[in-house]
């Protein structure tokens, strides 16, 4: 097979055409013309990506202005220009978007020297590890904001927030042991969230206090869709075993589905929409295909994304199959001292435990680790909490997007 | 005399992407204090003017009332976002002046961002209106001062060669975007004039019940933009992004403003052969560059702003930084400052805007844009209801 190529530079021109307004913010077409800090953290690392410094600066400029928090180097997550008096409704951040931020800053200190960028990757990596980063019975986790994500029921997590190239690369920006936690843990996480005919991780699980297993997050649909189709890419872009994503590719190449790859599907019922996947969802497909030696024909392309989240995962899943895995975090004995203890023995017993629940679980005979209660109850911050698909600000369905044809 | 270049003899809302501080030391002393002597301007228009050069005349002949002019270009989306955000903290305003497009004034009228003027700052402007200004003049709500307007648009731009017979009404358009998907499109009207001048167009094309009322009078017009969308490759998010796919053959017709046709035509950024048709039986829209006030400006500085106002409104700088004496006032495109340029831009300029040309856009009428609340009223429900809807995956 040939080797991986780059996108090439008209691929970025494509995403800025259709989705960069000129002063630096990034539309979600799909989302009545929103946008996200998600979004600005993709379309920066991208422009550093392909060294776009002009446009990198917009988009750092439009970022910082208007979604920057006072209280911390974190962003809002949401911005709505349909809103005359508050575009900003919510100041919660959305981690996703953080860590996007501070990797595409680290690679614009990189391309471009500016310290500035440095500092600024530097304070978002720090209040990253100060508020979003907690511990949840004997796992390191990654709150989806800072806020409203923890409750009596448990913790929700969102497990296509870990992006883990850009949290290894931000390990080695602010070195703390709880990276390398965090990895170790997420990737146990992903390996234990199997719902449904295809053992596939839901876009939001519920780490129950009650010691129960982790669950999809009742308030939300229990499907794998928009938000954990990011989950393959992440583990795939950090060049994981090709068995780490297995289920998905599984999923997608099942030959039951008349619409190949399928856009979603319930972990409770099995169903599937009579639609297929866009451009994105084929996009991670692919690269799942690619790392795993098969042929994939043509790339996709931008222009065949319905709107920027599908354009994104097409740039994403290229640059992913082309892109050396970054170094993994510093271990946790040799990192930076972290809240909790948990020595190096303790961290290979871990390892050499998680490996064995992996493979119980890969052959159907793991029993999911029972959590121990979580003394925090913090209310929702988000009024729309409840549907998972407006969480990123999507409308439910297809990514909100009714169709015309 | 002073020769004009090329780039300000074109007409009004265009010309040069630099914004530059700058910073004058004068000798001489001054009663006013050093915070009342300095100058913040924020050109808030889709295409960057670059009245760097006329400011420091400016500043140069005001030296006893000026210490230090700045001047930054900002994004018209920047109206309803950062620059409305700090107003509402209140406390001193970062900015003096905001001189921006038909987009920045409605953005910061709906959101209640601009002072009233002084009476006679307006009435300088009034007495020099053109047709188009006149059209325009009610919609400032003695919040602006129009220091440069222009027929506006939208032209259908398209190559001879590659379009013979381009679309000159609603139903044609619609028939040509069936014939030839992909062929047409126009940017997203909340980031672009070329967007929202064509939306705005539209109503007067299909006779509408009411132009003017997005909400309730755009009854054909709507169902028209949805339609028309199926056939629309995307919806470009800048103006810019729109002209470079025309450029590059991506797209076959284009929408635009006269300025910004012109101003790409000279400047060699379109194809050489680029033309433009005219949909008949339609106005064109209007279009202006502003002079505002933000709410936070003290009085204290009114009397500096006004000077500024003054001055941006006299005839020589009005030929040198906006075009009037191009494009100048009624409804002629009578060629007046010709010897300001060279004779290789006054070819230039025949090109882009032969005599046959200009006389057919001096017989259409124009219309004024959406109020402000209209205006605000249409980008929502565009964004809502046309900007969200994609086809479904191939």
């Amino acid at each position: 097979m040939a080797e991986p190529t780059p996108p090439p530079a008209s691929e970025w021109t494509a995403f800025t055409r259709r989705y960069l307004a000129a002063d630096g913010r990034v539309i979600d077409t799909a989302n009545n013309g929103v946008s996200h800090s998600e979004g600005q953290g993709y379309a920066m690392f991208f422009a550093a990506f392909f060294r776009d410094k002009p446009r990198f600066d917009r988009l750092w400029g439009w970022t910082d202005r208007n979604l920057g928090r006072r209280e911390d180097a974190l962003f809002a997550w949401r911005f709505d220009p349909r809103d005359r008096v508050t575009p900003v409704a919510d100041f919660n951040n959305a981690t996703d978007g953080d860590i996007f931020i501070a990797w595409a800053l680290l690679m614009a200190h990189e391309a471009w020297g500016n310290p500035a960028h440095f500092s600024a990757a530097q304070r978002i990596t720090r209040d990253l590890l100060g508020s979003c980063i907690v511990q949840v019975g004997q796992r390191t986790v990654l709150l989806p904001g800072a806020a409203g994500f923890q409750d009596a029921a448990g913790t929700v997590i969102n497990l296509s927030y870990y992006a883990f190239p850009a949290l290894r690369a931000l390990s080695h920006l602010v070195p703390d042991r709880r990276w390398a936690l965090l990895e170790r843990d997420g990737i146990a996480l992903i390996q234990t969230a199997k719902f449904g005919r295809w053992h596939l991780p839901p876009d939001w699980l519920l780490l129950q206090n009650n010691s129960g297993p982790p669950i999809p997050a009742p308030q939300r649909p229990a499907r794998f869709s928009w938000d954990a189709l990011r989950i393959p890419l992440n583990l795939a872009w950090n060049h994981l075993d090709v068995s780490r994503f297995a289920a998905e590719r599984l999923f997608w190449d099942d030959v039951v589905h008349a619409h190949r790859p399928p856009a979603w599907v319930d972990l409770r019922t099995d169903e599937t929409p009579p639609y297929r996947g866009h451009a994105g969802v084929q996009a991670v497909h692919a690269l799942l295909r690619q790392r795993s030696g098969a042929s994939v024909g043509q790339y996709l392309r931008v222009a065949q994304a319905p709107d920027y989240f599908g354009a994104s995962l097409v740039l994403q899943s290229r640059i992913a199959g082309h892109m050396p895995a970054v170094e993994p975090a510093p271990s946790p004995t040799t990192a930076a001292a972290a809240p909790q203890e948990a020595g190096f023995a303790t961290w290979i017993a871990s390892m050499a435990s998680d490996a064995i629940e992996n493979t119980l679980e890969w052959l159907g005979l793991g029993q999911p680790e029972p959590e121990p209660p979580h003394p925090t109850g913090l209310p929702w911050a988000r009024p729309d909490i409840g549907n998972a698909a407006y969480v990123r600000g999507m409308q439910p369905g297809p990514r909100g997007l009714p169709v015309r044809r | 005399m002073i020769t004009a270049s090329r780039r300000a003899v074109l007409a009004l809302p265009l010309a040069i992407p630099l914004a530059l501080p700058m910073a004058l030391r004068s000798e001489r002393s001054s009663a006013q204090p050093a915070a009342l002597r300095m100058l913040r301007i924020v050109i808030a228009a889709q295409e960057p003017l670059d009245l760097a050069p006329l400011l420091g005349e400016f500043a140069q002949s005001n030296q006893d009332l000026l210490l230090q002019v700045t001047l930054r270009q900002e994004d018209p989306a920047w109206v309803g976002g950062a620059f409305r955000q700090e107003q509402l903290e209140g406390g001193a305003s970062q900015v003096d002046v905001v001189i921006t497009g038909t987009v920045g004034l409605m953005l910061g009228q709906a959101r209640h961002l601009w002072q009233p003027l002084p009476s006679g700052l307006l009435a300088a402007s009034d007495g020099r209106l053109n047709f188009a200004g006149r059209q325009m003049r009610p919609l400032t709500n003695e919040t602006a001062v129009i220091i440069a307007s222009e027929p506006g648009g939208p032209l259908l731009l398209h190559r001879p060669s590659i379009v013979r017979n381009p679309p000159r009404s609603a139903a044609a358009l619609l028939d040509y975007a069936r014939e030839n998907p992909d062929s047409f499109m126009y940017p997203r009207p909340v980031d672009s004039s070329l967007g929202h001048q064509f939306v705005t167009l539209v109503p007067h094309l299909l006779k509408d019940t009411d132009p003017t009322e997005p909400a309730t009078g755009w009854v054909r017009t709507w169902p028209f933009l949805a339609e028309l969308g199926r056939y629309i490759p995307y919806y470009a998010a800048s103006g810019g992004a729109a002209l470079e796919e025309f450029a590059e053959g991506g797209v076959r017709l284009l929408p635009a403003p006269l300025g910004i046709y012109l101003h790409h035509h000279m400047e060699g950024l379109l194809p050489p052969d680029t033309s433009f048709s005219l949909f008949e039986d339609a106005p064109l829209i209007a279009h202006g560059l502003f002079l505002t006030v933000p709410l936070n400006v003290p009085a204290e500085r009114l009397p500096l702003i006004e000077a500024l106002g003054a001055f941006l409104l006299t005839p020589d700088i009005q030929t040198r930084g906006f075009g009037r004496g191009l494009l100048r006032g009624d409804r002629e495109f009578s060629v007046s400052n010709f010897d300001l340029i060279s004779t290789e831009d006054r070819d230039d300029f025949r090109r882009a805007l032969p005599p046959s040309a200009a006389r057919r856009l001096t017989a259409l009428p124009v219309a004024p844009p959406l109020g402000p609340v209209q205006f605000d009223a249409m980008l929502r429900r565009w964004m809502e209801t046309i900007g969200a809807v994609h086809r479904p995956p191939d």
